[in-house]
């Protein structure tokens, strides 16, 4: 194909295939520590998620383009059938499995269609950011969430307004809140269920909580499939960080946002960059390309916005955690931030523009 | 299709108040909760939306333009007020679900709109067959609405104190579907398959 562009040309070996593999190895140690943390609950969690998003992208990309569609349809009727089987008695604890197989069977059919890994993605960050201990269609139903009404009807990839994962997540939240509010981990006791370090902050015994950063860092604290190690969340960042696949002004800007308020509401600032989401929010979710401004400027008010409205809503909202809704809200206003602090053309005269400063 | 069957079709799909026009949204997302109160507010709506374009379609050449608008606001609110009180009266229950959303018809923006864009311009014969027509388009918009969203979101559905789908206590209701996003979810849906279906039906022409 020639391509007839002006110079000057660079190569690079960029493409979104390469983003999204580089973004599932720095979510990988996270992911595989939780596993092997709380087992095979995770796992289900985490493959039911993944698979899901991976079928709902390839169902409906036939269905869009007109591909193979009557097949399409039977393996769409196929994997909605799945889950009604859990009403016999005795598959009852392996649907999820069922629904897995079931899924593959279907990539397998698919097997020429081109993924280009961000479903996977939003697969992998959904789960994790879902209690372990869950109902395993609850993750299936986000992943349909996610890649549906998160992103494809708004044209697929480059086209959504806020991060697939996350408007899954507040779905949900929002559809069956006694999952999504319990069935956090505690591995150290008996792998049951416990409140998180933020319920209990919230619950103002946050003094005795804040004390302990070293559970918060290295695996032994209650909460979401992603929050088992903050270490290792912060590893993958700075990975991603090093390899230039995210912009290092997002997270750097939220969690310096989050430490400064936090001093001056004279509460932990470590506390609470360990705690909760915070660290997954701003090194994975805050960085989508796709929701988060194009300008350096754009983004350290992005990261700033985020930081603020996370803390915001920590200290002073009902719920004890805010970084879902911090980060799809400043999602909403990045079209705002690229329109406001568009840069000027070299050359080009600023003249005033009709709306503009 | 031409005349009045024309002027009684348009308003049900082709300029459908809420999908089209996209007027008079905020009392169909908000009573389209339960399909009890979509019926009621439907019925109550096409009582307002007919009577009140036929009067202001009467009163249309007697009406001095400078003060029209005040004068179409106390015709609407003399049926609001009719419709208030029947309901009140005989049917409290509901009445007492649909709160503030029945005196606010008086305000509702397709009611308003079409005196203005139709009735004020129209015989009274034409005036009240876009009135039906318009009220047809609003209830089977809230009714889809207001079935989905029940029947998802609280896994039955029941009208005037009958149970007439159960999903089974196995079924565990997503609160989405009864809450405020749900109803802009369900609305924007509904408007998306109304746009494809359409844009399919053009290509099959």
């Amino acid at each position: 194909m020639l391509k007839v562009t002006s110079s000057p040309h660079i190569r690079a070996q960029e493409n979104t295939r390469y983003l999204m593999r580089w973004v599932l190895i720095a979510l990988a140690p996270s992911a595989l520590y939780s596993v092997y943390l709380i087992g095979t609950n995770a796992l289900s969690v985490i493959l039911v998620s993944v698979l899901s998003c991976l079928g709902v992208e390839v169902i409906w990309h036939n269905l869009r383009d007109g591909k193979h569609v009557s097949r399409t349809w039977w393996e769409l009727v196929f994997l909605l059938a799945i889950p009604l089987l859990g009403m016999v008695p005795a598959l009852g604890a392996f649907v999820q499995w069922i629904e897995c197989v079931a899924i593959l069977v279907v990539l397998w059919f698919e097997r020429e269609h081109r993924f280009d890994g961000s479903a996977a993605v939003t697969g992998l960050l959904l789960a994790m950011v879902l209690p372990p201990m869950i109902p395993w269609w609850v993750p299936f139903f986000g992943a349909i969430l996610a890649i549906a009404i998160g992103k494809e009807i708004f044209g697929g990839l480059g086209y959504n307004v806020f991060n697939p994962a996350l408007v899954a997540r507040a779905a949900l939240l929002i559809s069956w809140p006694r999952y999504l509010t319990a069935g956090w981990f505690k591995p150290v006791v008996d792998a049951s269920t416990s409140a998180t370090p933020l319920v209990l902050f919230k619950n103002r015994l946050g003094a005795e909580v804040s004390a302990v950063y070293g559970p918060l860092l290295f695996s032994n604290t209650g909460g979401c499939i992603g929050e088992v190690s903050a270490f290792l969340l912060l590893l993958g960042g700075l990975v991603l960080a090093w390899k230039k696949v995210i912009h290092v002004e997002i997270p750097l800007a939220y969690l310096g946002t989050m430490a400064v308020f936090a001093a001056l509401a004279h509460n932990d600032p470590i506390f609470h960059l360990l705690a909760g989401g915070a660290m997954l929010g701003a090194w994975f979710m805050a960085t989508d390309y796709v929701t988060s401004p194009l300008t350096t400027k754009g983004r350290i008010l992005f990261g700033v916005g985020c930081g603020f409205i996370t803390m915001l809503l920590r200290l002073y909202g009902k719920a004890p955690e805010g970084v879902t809704y911090a980060i799809l809200f400043m999602n909403m206003l990045t079209p705002l931030i690229d329109r406001s602090l568009r840069p000027r053309v070299y050359g080009h005269i600023a003249k005033p523009v009709r709306g503009g400063k | 299709m031409n005349g009045l069957t024309g002027e009684f079709a348009r308003g049900v799909v082709r300029e459908n108040p809420l999908l089209r026009l996209m007027i008079g949204l905020c009392s169909a997302l908000a009573v389209s909760v339960k399909l009890e109160s979509s019926l009621f507010m439907s019925l109550a709506v096409i009582f307002v939306l007919t009577m009140s374009n036929i009067v202001i379609s009467a009163l249309r050449r007697v009406t001095p333009e400078n003060i029209r608008i005040p004068i179409f606001i106390v015709v609407v609110s003399s049926f609001t007020t009719i419709v208030d009180l029947v309901l009140r009266a005989y049917f409290p229950a509901i009445y007492s679900r649909l709160g503030v959303w029945i005196p606010l018809i008086v305000v509702n923006c397709i009611i308003l709109g079409r005196a203005e864009a139709y009735a004020y311009k129209n015989n009274i014969i034409r005036s009240a067959m876009d009135g039906l027509g318009m009220g047809l388009g609003y209830t089977l918009v809230l009714l889809i609405m207001g079935f989905v969203r029940e029947l998802i979101g609280t896994g039955a559905i029941t009208l005037l104190g009958a149970t007439l789908i159960h999903m089974g206590s196995r079924f565990e209701a997503p609160i989405l579907a009864i809450s405020f996003p749900g109803a802009f979810l369900a609305f924007g849906l509904l408007m998306g398959l109304l746009n494809k279906l359409e844009q399919r039906q053009r290509r099959a022409k």
